[in-house]
């Protein structure tokens, strides 16, 4: 008697594999970080913390990783800001105009990235913007906007206008209404919208290749620099912590609101 | 001052900051960029601001561009069928799985790419399919082969590195449609009498149609635009429109010729958008 593969098997077996083809760089990135062997090489030759500890001596790399923090730190309450504030208007008033300013906010996400790029490298180059760190924070706010505005709005839709009236009613001020009522409200929007920016602006580089240079290697610069051109192992150890920190932020957004209702 | 007054200035003041930065770091770029488009540069590399069409014409005349529309036709169309293909059965598990904590996994295992650098993701295919990489190193290993087989720079190993990246871009619509669908309605069918098949083919795969459409054209989008993932496993020379853009501006330094590749692009890619989009919303209308 011949057996056959039941269907549902065939799809477990199918979609595990596609999961292992999700996390196949990812992991092998990891695991090369702790391989002793000064090149590529695989099988891994040993145990080693030696690329943490080149990292953690290197000065380049540190430039890097500090440049990469500061234009975070910058972007991301301004992208918040910008954000929640275009996204509460969005949202909540219907006026003249809407759809025309709602396609403005989201055509940074459509447009092809080294449109996008190569947009802004003739632009700054006329305004002395390249390889400045000005630059870099605008051309990251573009591209951290349209998330921001988008997962802020998801908040502010579920946030019920008649508890701001109630509050109102009850005599408090509209800055008590906001502080007390509306902020706390929107809170998990706001750190989902914050995380989405952080992580975007970190780990930006499809706009920053073209706008940034030698004064301004931002972390994912550097590494596409060794990568293409001189070779340095110190990069499985960067990327590491890059997998290492999106773990954390993923817990963080599945304690938030919930991974499978962030589709 | 009247109520519609009121709500007229707060919109316009929630409204500014966005709009602004916008107009300034968006709008007039792009503006600038078009006019470039329209200049051209001669053999002593000045760069003439006379409105010329010289550029598109080259575009339309020269075999080289022809090759890098060609490649990247082939590379969305691969990249659009892989992920299709792959993500929906995988969302498909991923949605019915019974098991909460291990769903919450497989969601984790899906949104982690959008929170880890494209550089990070694309630098791991390079450690896999490099001469001396992992999969290099399994097959010597094993004895099937006897000298490590070229990947990174092929077509194949550019295919294969999108798909990864975009992967997520596709599963990620579908999976919020098939959550979406009524559960009542795919009992409703079984309890007519319809085999487990016949359910999926005309309950569950039409209704979560919006979800491939969107996923879909997403995924075009995105690939038509992608150049640092081809660039790092393939090379500046690999014939891809981004990458052409890239290079050409940057290596040739040909910035009115950049320009207007990249117009060209950018219409092109909403063409494929709308094309797609119209042509999957026929096949929907027609299912459903």
């Amino acid at each position: 008697m011949r057996r056959y593969l039941r269907p549902a098997t065939a799809l477990n077996v199918f979609s595990v594999l596609v999961y292992l083809f999700l996390l196949a760089p990812l992991v092998v990135v990891v695991l090369a970080s702790f391989n002793s062997a000064d090149f590529l090489s695989f099988p891994p030759s040993g145990f080693s913390l030696r690329w943490y500890q080149s990292l953690w001596e290197s000065e380049v790399w540190g430039d890097s990783f500090r440049l990469s923090l500061i234009v975070m730190a910058v972007v991301t309450p301004l992208a918040l800001l910008i954000g929640t504030l275009a996204a509460y208007a969005l949202v909540r008033y219907s006026f003249p105009g809407k759809g025309l300013i709602t396609t403005l906010i989201m055509a940074p996400m459509v447009m092809p990235q080294i449109v996008l790029g190569i947009a802004l490298l003739t632009y700054f180059s006329a305004l002395g913007l390249l390889d400045s760190l000005v630059g870099l924070v605008l051309g990251h706010l573009v591209v951290t906007l349209p998330f921001a505005v988008r997962l802020v709005s998801i908040s502010v839709h579920n946030l019920d206008p008649t508890l701001e009236r109630a509050a109102q009613n009850l005599g408090a001020t509209p800055l008590q209404t906001f502080r007390l009522v509306t902020l706390p409200l929107l809170r998990p929007g706001l750190v989902a919208g914050a995380i989405f920016a952080a992580i975007l602006s970190f780990g930006e580089l499809a706009v920053t290749l073209l706008i940034a240079g030698a004064r301004t290697t931002t972390l994912p610069l550097r590494i596409f620099n060794y990568t293409e051109y001189n070779f340095d192992p110190t990069i499985n150890a960067v990327s590491t912590i890059f997998v290492l920190l999106a773990l954390v932020l993923i817990i963080v957004l599945d304690r938030l609101i919930g991974l499978v209702r962030m589709g | 001052m009247s109520r519609r007054r009121r709500q007229r200035l707060a919109v316009g003041g929630l409204l500014a900051p966005a709009v602004i930065l916008l107009v300034l770091v968006f709008v007039l770029p792009s503006v600038d960029l078009f006019r470039l488009s329209l200049a051209w540069m001669d053999s002593q590399r000045s760069i003439h601001p006379d409105v010329s069409f010289s550029n598109y014409r080259e575009f339309a005349v020269n075999p080289y561009f022809h090759r890098m529309v060609w490649g990247s036709l082939k590379l969305t169309v691969w990249v659009a069928c892989l992920c299709l293909l792959l993500g929906y059965p995988a969302t498909y598990y991923m949605v019915h799985i019974g098991s909460t904590t291990y769903r919450t996994i497989l969601y984790a295992i899906v949104v982690s790419p959008l929170l880890i650098s494209v550089i990070v993701r694309t630098y791991g295919w390079v450690v896999l399919l490099a001469n001396n990489g992992v999969v290099n190193g399994t097959l010597l290993a094993l004895g099937l082969v006897d000298r490590p087989i070229r990947m990174l720079g092929t077509f194949g190993s550019v295919i294969v590195a999108t798909v990864h990246v975009l992967l997520p871009f596709m599963m990620l619509p579908i999976a919020s449609a098939l959550q979406g669908l009524d559960p009542a309605l795919e009992r409703a069918a079984q309890s007519l009498g319809a085999t487990p098949l016949q359910t999926f083919w005309r309950v569950t795969l039409p209704l979560s149609m919006p979800g491939v459409l969107a996923g879909t054209s997403l995924v075009i989008a995105l690939t038509l635009g992608i150049f640092i993932t081809p660039l790092l496993v393939a090379g500046p020379l690999q014939p891809l429109f981004a990458i052409g853009i890239y290079y050409v501006t940057l290596s040739q330094l040909n910035f009115p010729l950049g320009a207007a590749l990249s117009f060209i692009l950018l219409v092109f890619t909403l063409a494929v958008i709308g094309l797609v989009g119209r042509l999957l919303g026929i096949i929907n209308r027609n299912v459903v």
